[in-house]
C-alpha cells in the first residue's frame, strides 16, 4: 500500500534530507542547478507515486532517486570517457605516491578541481560509496552493471582522483611563480 | 592462492576499504599489508582521500529557500494548501467587491450626470447621444461591460503579486538552512584577525567579491562626484567647500572602509612621497601577484597555488600588512587594504564560481596598475 503523505511530512522530509540529496547530487552531476532540478524531481516524485510501506523507507528510497535521475542526466550528457585499463592507473604505484603533507585546506581545494575534472562515471560511483556510504549491490543497481564490476570500477575512480590531484601539486611545483623582483628592474 | 602480491593487494584496494571483501579475500590482503610497507601508506592514502571527499562535500550540504518554494509550487500548486483557501477566500471577496464598486461607480455616474444637468433637454431622435441615452435607458441596471472586468482584474492581479509576499512570509515562518557558508574570504578587518578566521567566515557574511564589487560600484559612483566637484571647482574659486562637500558624499559602508582611492580612478597628481625601496618593493610584488590571479582560470587552481606558493614564500600578506603603516595618506591604505584582501582570500579555500567573481573585482578595480603607481612613487 503506497505512503500516505501529509504537507507536514513532506516539508519536515525536506527539511531533514534535502541538504544531504542536494549535496548528492551535486556531487554526482557537479551542477548546483542540475543537481536542484532533480532534488526538486525527486521531492515530487515521492508526493505523487510515493514508495509503498512505512515512512522508514523514504530516506533510502529517496536516495536511489536521486541517484538515478542523476545518472540518467549524466547519461543524457554523454561525456563519460572510456574506463581505463587497471594496469595504467600509475597513482595505484606506491613508488610514485607523494610524500609531501599539505594541509586541510590546500587538499580540500585540490580535491574540489579534480572531481570537476573527474570522468562523469568515475565521480558517480566515487560519491555514492564515499559520501553516501551504497553499498556495492545499491551502486550496482543503480549504475546497471554487474556487481562483480563495482570494485573495478571503485579502483579506477580512487586512482583517477589521485592522479588528478597529484597532477595538479606537480603542475604548481614544477613552475613556481618568480616574482620580476623592482630591483631587477630599476 | 595462498598469498597476494602488492599487484593483488591493489586490485582489491577498493574492496578492503570498503568492507565489501569476502573473509578469504580480506585475511590474505591483510597478511599481505602486515608485512608491506607501502602497501599500508597506499591503503592510508586512499583512506585520507576518501575522508577529504566526505569532508569536502559534506561543506555543500544546503537547501535553499528558493528551491523548497519551488518544490512547494509544483506540488501544491502556486502556494501550498493553507494559503491557498486564503487565497480562494479573497479572490471571492475581490469579485464581490469588483462588482460592488462597479455598481456603486455606476450608481454615482448616474447620479453625477443628473445633478450636473438636470436641465438639459433629451438628444434629438437619431442623434448619436441620443441613441446613447436610450441605449442605456433600456438596460439601466446592467453595468457597462468595461467597468466590472476592470475593477475586479485589478483585484486580482492585486492578490496575485500579493502572493510572493505569502510566499515570503511563509518562508520567514518556516526558516531553512542558509547556504553553505564561503569559506576563507577574509572581512577586512585586520590581517591577523582575518588569518585566525580564515576557516570560520561567518554564513551571514558577504561575499569577498560582492564586497570589492560593492566597494567598486560606490567608488565609481564616488568618482563621477568627484569629477562633478573637480568640474564645479574649475569654475568657482571655493575649492576647499567643493572638496569638502566631496567629503561629505563619502559613504559609509560597514564592514568595508569607503574606498577614498577613487582619486587614483582619475588619476590625481600623487604627494611626493619619501623613497622607500622595502615599500616599494612590496607593493610591487602584490601587485605582480594579483595580475597573475586575474590572468589566473584554467580550471586547475594550479596558478592560485602559485600565488599561494609566493605569498608564503616571500612572507606578502605580513610585509604587505606592516608596509601599510609607511603609506603616506588613506587612499593609499585603503588600496593596500583592498590587495591584501583579496590576497589574503588566496590562502583560503578558493572554489572556480568566486575565483571568477574576484578575478572581474580585480580587473575592474585595476589593483595591479594602482599598486604599481603607487610603488612607483615610493621606488623614486
Amino acid at each position: 500500500m503506497p505512503l500516505s503523505l501529509t504537507e507536514n511530512d513532506l516539508g519536515r522530509l525536506m527539511k531533514a534530507m534535502g541538504p544531504r540529496l542536494l549535496a548528492l547530487a551535486r556531487g554526482i552531476c557537479r551542477d548546483t542547478a542540475v543537481a536542484e532540478d532533480v532534488v526538486q524531481e525527486a521531492f515530487v516524485k515521492l508526493w505523487n507515486t510515493p514508495p509503498d510501506g512505512p515512512e522508514q523507507v523514504v530516506p533510502s528510497w529517496l536516495k536511489r532517486v536521486v541517484v538515478n535521475l542523476s545518472i540518467n542526466h549524466l547519461r543524457r550528457r554523454k561525456n563519460t570517457e572510456s574506463l581505463p585499463e587497471f594496469s595504467e592507473d600509475r597513482a595505484l604505484r606506491h613508488d610514485e605516491r607523494p610524500e609531501r603533507q599539505i594541509d586541510l585546506t590546500d587538499n580540500m581545494r585540490r580535491l574540489e578541481s579534480a572531481l570537476s575534472r573527474l570522468p562523469d562515471d568515475k565521480r558517480a560511483i566515487l560519491v555514492m560509496k564515499v559520501y553516501d556510504e551504497m553499498s556495492y549491490e545499491e551502486i550496482a543497481r543503480a549504475m546497471d552493471i554487474p556487481i562483480g564490476t563495482v570494485m573495478s570500477r571503485l579502483n579506477r575512480a580512487r586512482a583517477a582522483l589521485k592522479d588528478l590531484m597529484e597532477a595538479d601539486l606537480k603542475h604548481a611545483e614544477a613552475d613556481p611563480l618568480i616574482f620580476p623582483l623592482r630591483r631587477a628592474q630599476g | 592462492m595462498e598469498r597476494y602480491e602488492c599487484q593483488d593487494v591493489q586490485a582489491v584496494l577498493s574492496g578492503l576499504l570498503d568492507g565489501e571483501l569476502d573473509a578469504d579475500a580480506s585475511h590474505l590482503a591483510e597478511a599481505h599489508l602486515s608485512q608491506c610497507r607501502p602497501c599500508r601508506d597506499l591503503l592510508q592514502q586512499a583512506e585520507e582521500t576518501d575522508d577529504l571527499l566526505r569532508t569536502t562535500m559534506a561543506r555543500h550540504e544546503s537547501w535553499p529557500a528558493s528551491l523548497e518554494r519551488r518544490i512547494r509550487s509544483e506540488v501544491f500548486g502556486v502556494i501550498d494548501g493553507a494559503e491557498v483557501n486564503h487565497r480562494r477566500r479573497r479572490l471571492l471577496f475581490a469579485a464581490w467587491s469588483g462588482w460592488s464598486i462597479a455598481a456603486i461607480v455606476m450608481f454615482g455616474l448616474g447620479f453625477s450626470l443628473s445633478t450636473r444637468w438636470p436641465g438639459q433637454t433629451p438628444a434629438a431622435p437619431g442623434s448619436a447621444a441620443g441613441l446613447a441615452t436610450r441605449e442605456s435607458e433600456t438596460s439601466p441596471t446592467k453595468p457597462p461591460l468595461w467597468i466590472a472586468p476592470v475593477g475586479s482584474e485589478v483585484l486580482a492581479r492585486d492578490i496575485f503579486d500579493d502572493s510572493s509576499l505569502l510566499l515570503a512570509a511563509s518562508e520567514s515562518q518556516n526558516p531553512v538552512d542558509p547556504p553553505a557558508p564561503i569559506e576563507s574570504a577574509a572581512a577586512p578587518a585586520g590581517p591577523a584577525e582575518t588569518l585566525a578566521s580564515v576557516e570560520t567566515f561567518p554564513a551571514s557574511a558577504p561575499r569577498l567579491s560582492d564586497r570589492v564589487l560593492t566597494g567598486v560600484e560606490s567608488e565609481m559612483a564616488l568618482a563621477e562626484s568627484f569629477r562633478d566637484l573637480a568640474l564645479a571647482s574649475a569654475t568657482t574659486p571655493d575649492a576647499p567647500a567643493a572638496s569638502a562637500s566631496a567629503a561629505a558624499l563619502e559613504p559609509e559602508q560597514p564592514g568595508f572602509e569607503a574606498p577614498t582611492e577613487a582619486l587614483a580612478l582619475s588619476e590625481p597628481a600623487p604627494a611626493a612621497s619619501a623613497a622607500d625601496p622595502a615599500t616599494a618593493e612590496v607593493l610591487h610584488q602584490a601587485s605582480v601577484l594579483l595580475t597573475f590571479l586575474e590572468q589566473a582560470g584554467d580550471g586547475s587552481f594550479g596558478d592560485v597555488r602559485k600565488v599561494q606558493q609566493a605569498l608564503t614564500s616571500d612572507d606578502v600578506l605580513e610585509r604587505l600588512a606592516l608596509a601599510r603603516g609607511d603609506l603616506d595618506s588613506p587612499d593609499s591604505v585603503d588600496l593596500v587594504n583592498r590587495a591584501w584582501t583579496v590576497l589574503e582570500w588566496t590562502t583560503g579555500s578558493v572554489d572556480q564560481e568566486e575565483l571568477e567573481r574576484v578575478r572581474q573585482s580585480i580587473a575592474m578595480q585595476d589593483l595591479p596598475g594602482r599598486l604599481e603607481r603607487l610603488s612607483d612613487r615610493y621606488w623614486n
